[in-house]
């Protein structure tokens, strides 16, 4: 099941980039200045890897999330970090004069990272298993910043107003290569992060407690992870808008799957969180719609109801 | 190695102050509620505190890495958040004194060897226990805070637990809590008597166990039979 699943993956990988409105062949995408290498190299490959690493990125944040805080339902989106980075990039749309690209990463890492260090000072305030309640303050958090976000939205001419509405659905319309080179930077950042401190991780699964005991340096190593997530959460959404359901999804779906502890799945949820989004992304531009559908609307018309599915069937396993 | 508690004052707490020097070993009694699991938090530096010190140094300084060579806490319940980590996975989470090696042996020694591969959250109480307790052999902290390690036990696992207690030479110095008198007769480690948060008595366990000092702190509640304690329920 696990290899039929894993060459699953694979095939629409692989797929992805030949797939789409306009008819390529597969066989001129060597030929120079033809109209199939143009879309292959410069729209369809781009934009298919910045799916991948977006999908990756946004699904081991959800993981980490979900053992740090102890909360299955704990992801960027459902404590409002990425509510911060897109208020962020409005904010950069907003003030900044269009096409300073760079900053626009910069004040939306800043708004991921800011409600972050927000949520950790919140967070010594509460009892210690009071992780619903950083949940609820979490959505109150992103209520806020959604009344922010229509004040700023208020505020901005009509070209601007566009971008910042186009930029909170979410899309993976890429051009060229050089977004998707700090998509790609982040989520191998973040992979080898979680990657180096798998161990400590490891210990951070069993209890607070027993890894305090064992000479872990928690807090320490709390800060360094959530640092790393807001980082690349902040990349990925800066570039792509807020996509939602991918790190609550595929995390539940892939300890189903493999039935192994956390620590042993970074690299899965890394993948097949990649693997979603290319194919969520894949339906956005095929459905035929005018325009493509943003994103996000595919990830939570899929994500919703299977998430809803999942919860019942755990939640009978049990009785 | 020297453990050394000078007046610790928690919101629990009041002015507990004891000495011990390792391979030196100690029984903490107490009722409900008396603060011993509070006090075994403060000793291990669960509970931020500047009275408990390890050679002269108090707890929350030591380094992270030599607090854990030193100092270990072995809950009363195993508390694992992620379901599916095994047995196994568990204990060699757990090395920091001993070598990985040991963790066969160790899980063969408290019996959970058949145990190796099954998920930690789907034990037992009693399972749970002897888990705590092959976990905090392979740790090997200089000392070792057992709290109530033959709660939930069968008899014959209890007298396992206890003979490891007694004999395992990868446990060095070892405080234990429990409401069982019949062990810490058995340990014979000197007393720690806790009482609404203050140390009611602190010597040896044979004067602990004397008629007078017994009915003072129990009134008539334990009867002696022989050389065991049993509850007076009428």
């Amino acid at each position: 099941m696990r290899y039929a699943i894993f060459f699953a993956a694979c095939a629409v990988l692989v797929c992805a980039p030949f797939i789409g409105e306009a008819p390529l062949h597969p066989e001129k995408i060597f030929v120079a200045d033809s109209p199939s290498q143009m879309v292959f190299w410069q729209l369809r490959l781009p934009r298919v890897l910045a799916a991948f690493c977006t999908g990756a990125i946004l699904a081991l944040a959800g993981l980490l999330f979900q053992a740090i805080f102890r909360n299955p339902l704990t992801t960027p989106f459902t404590l409002g970090v990425a509510s911060g980075a897109t208020l962020g990039a409005a904010l950069a749309i907003l003030l900044l004069p269009a096409g300073v690209f760079m900053l626009t990463y910069l004040f939306s890492f800043l708004g991921s990272v800011l409600t972050v260090a927000l949520l950790f000072t919140l967070a010594r305030l509460l009892p210690q298993k009071g992780t619903n309640a950083l949940l609820l303050i979490g959505i109150a958090l992103s209520f806020f910043y959604s009344a922010f976000l229509m004040v700023i939205y208020y505020l901005s001419d009509y070209s601007q107003s566009y971008s910042i509405l186009r930029f909170t659905m979410g899309s993976l319309n890429v051009v060229g290569f050089e977004s998707t080179y700090a998509l790609g930077v982040a989520a191998l950042f973040l992979l080898l992060l979680a990657l180096y401190y798998k161990t400590p991780f490891k210990l951070l699964l069993t209890s607070y407690d027993n890894a305090f005991l064992k000479g872990i340096e928690i807090k320490r190593l709390n800060l360094i992870l959530l640092l790393g997530v807001s980082l690349s959460v902040g990349v990925a959404v800066s570039i792509v808008g807020p996509i939602g359901f991918v790190g609550l999804v595929i995390p539940h779906v892939i300890k189903l799957l493999y039935k192994q502890s956390s620590d042993r799945l970074l690299l899965p949820v890394f993948f097949y969180g990649g693997i979603f989004l290319v194919l969520c992304d894949l339906i956005a531009r095929n459905l035929g719609t005018v325009s493509d559908l943003p994103i996000g609307v595919v990830t939570s018309f899929i994500g919703g109801p299977f998430f809803i599915y999942i919860i019942i069937k755990r939640h009978k396993g049990k009785q | 190695m020297l453990l050394h508690v000078h007046n610790l004052h928690t919101r629990f707490l009041r002015g507990i102050t004891f000495e011990l020097e390792t391979p030196q070993n100690l029984t903490i009694l107490g009722f409900n509620g008396a603060g011993k699991t509070t006090l075994a938090k403060a000793l291990t530096g669960l509970l931020e505190n500047e009275s408990c010190r390890i050679d002269r140094t108090p707890v929350a300084r030591l380094s992270a890495k030599t607090r854990a060579r030193a100092l270990n806490y072995v809950p009363a319940a195993l508390e694992v958040f992620d379901e599916y980590i095994s047995v196994e996975e568990y204990l060699r989470l757990s090395v920091v004194g001993a070598n990985s090696g040991e963790v066969e042996r160790v899980m063969a020694q408290v019996g959970i060897a058949h145990l190796a591969k099954s998920g930690t959250a789907v034990l037992s109480s009693g399972e749970a226990g002897l888990l705590l307790f092959a976990s905090a052999m392979l740790h090997g902290a200089r000392f070792t805070v057992f709290d109530e390690p033959t709660a939930n036990l069968d008899s014959d696992k209890k007298i396992a637990i206890y003979s490891l207690l007694r004999n395992s030479p990868l446990l060095h110095s070892k405080l234990v809590i429990t409401h069982d008198l019949n062990l810490a007769f058995a340990l014979g480690y000197p007393i720690l008597f806790l009482d609404g948060g203050k140390q009611l008595f602190y010597g040896e366990c044979e004067t602990f166990f004397t008629p007078d000092t017994l009915r003072g702190f129990f009134g008539d509640s334990i009867k002696r039979v022989g050389d065991y304690f049993a509850v007076a329920f009428s």
